[in-house]
């Protein structure tokens, strides 16, 4: 078949008659298959994420993953440093107090801060626990999570002898 | 029968990212503080002192593995946020921008815990 004189759409309806092949399928002058999905992208402006507070919670959020992102691979590199020796790993320590390190430090504590802290505020809203008749308070369920996150940090600092 | 030209990997790629984010939410606070500023500015015995606390523990292979696995799972959570922002931000990249950032969320993990069994 020949969908390069026709649209997709045509070539697919043309189809359905002799073999009923998903439109994903028609693959066009032998190049790669074409994908059926061709979204409807409704015209916005570049900074429409700027305009209302909560917009600007949600890019805030969103940029958060990609500091913490750096940082995660900050920490692989700190990883790999910590099995290839004593030197390795000062060398890794020593990299965390130059300011391109300090920067990113800076920016991840808040970052990591804003993405914890905005995800506990919504898990009242997914997790719903029932107690007889009634709901365990969001107030509860939020504070479990904070627990949680205190209970990590208190392993991490027992664990590297802060105690 | 279902077949697999009309479904989607979404499910796989969204259960990835929610176990990345609900470990980051616990883990990277406590993280990034520890290692981006306790430790170099000399808590817990500074560098020699980490070293020797961890390096028994964190080095055994398997250890490595999980480590290297959860590591793994929050830059996954990151990537797939990364890119699901470049369309907020009006870009709609072509499909080697998305292998591409995926791609770093598979091989980091996996170069590292290469890298940790050579050495």
């Amino acid at each position: 078949m020949s969908a390069s004189t026709v649209s997709g759409r045509a070539a697919a309806a043309r189809s359905k008659g002799s073999d009923a092949r998903p439109e994903a399928l028609v693959v066009r002058d032998g190049a790669a298959p074409v994908s059926a999905r061709r979204p409807y992208r409704a015209p916005t402006s570049r900074t429409w994420f700027l305009k209302t507070r909560e917009y600007r919670a949600y890019a805030l959020r969103e940029a958060s993953s990609v500091v913490v992102g750096l940082f995660v691979f900050d920490l692989a590199v700190g990883f790999v440093c910590l099995h290839r020796g004593l030197d390795a790993w000062q060398w890794w320590v020593a990299m965390q107090t130059r300011p391109v390190n300090l920067i990113l430090t800076a920016l991840s504590v808040v970052m990591s801060l804003v993405h914890a802290t905005t995800w506990f505020q919504a898990t009242p809203k997914i997790i719903r626990i029932r107690r007889g008749r009634r709901y365990v308070a969001d107030g509860w369920v939020v504070a479990q999570h904070y627990v949680l996150l205190l209970a990590f940090a208190a392993i991490v600092y027992v664990w590297l002898g802060g105690l | 029968m279902r077949r697999w030209e009309g479904r989607t990997n979404e499910p796989l790629m969204w259960s990835l990212f929610g176990g990345g984010g609900m470990l980051a939410v616990f883990t990277m606070p406590v993280l990034v503080v520890v290692f981006g500023l306790l430790v170099p500015f000399g808590a817990f015995g500074g560098a020699p002192g980490t070293y020797e606390r961890m390096h028994g523990l964190l080095t055994h292979p398997l250890v490595a593995l999980v480590v290297c696995l959860a590591l793994g799972l929050v830059l996954w959570h990151c990537c797939h946020r990364t890119y699901h922002a470049l369309h907020d931000l009006g870009l709609h990249p072509p499909e080697l921008v998305r292998a591409g950032i995926y791609g770093i969320a598979m091989l980091t993990p996996a170069v590292a815990y290469a890298l940790c069994l050579a050495s």
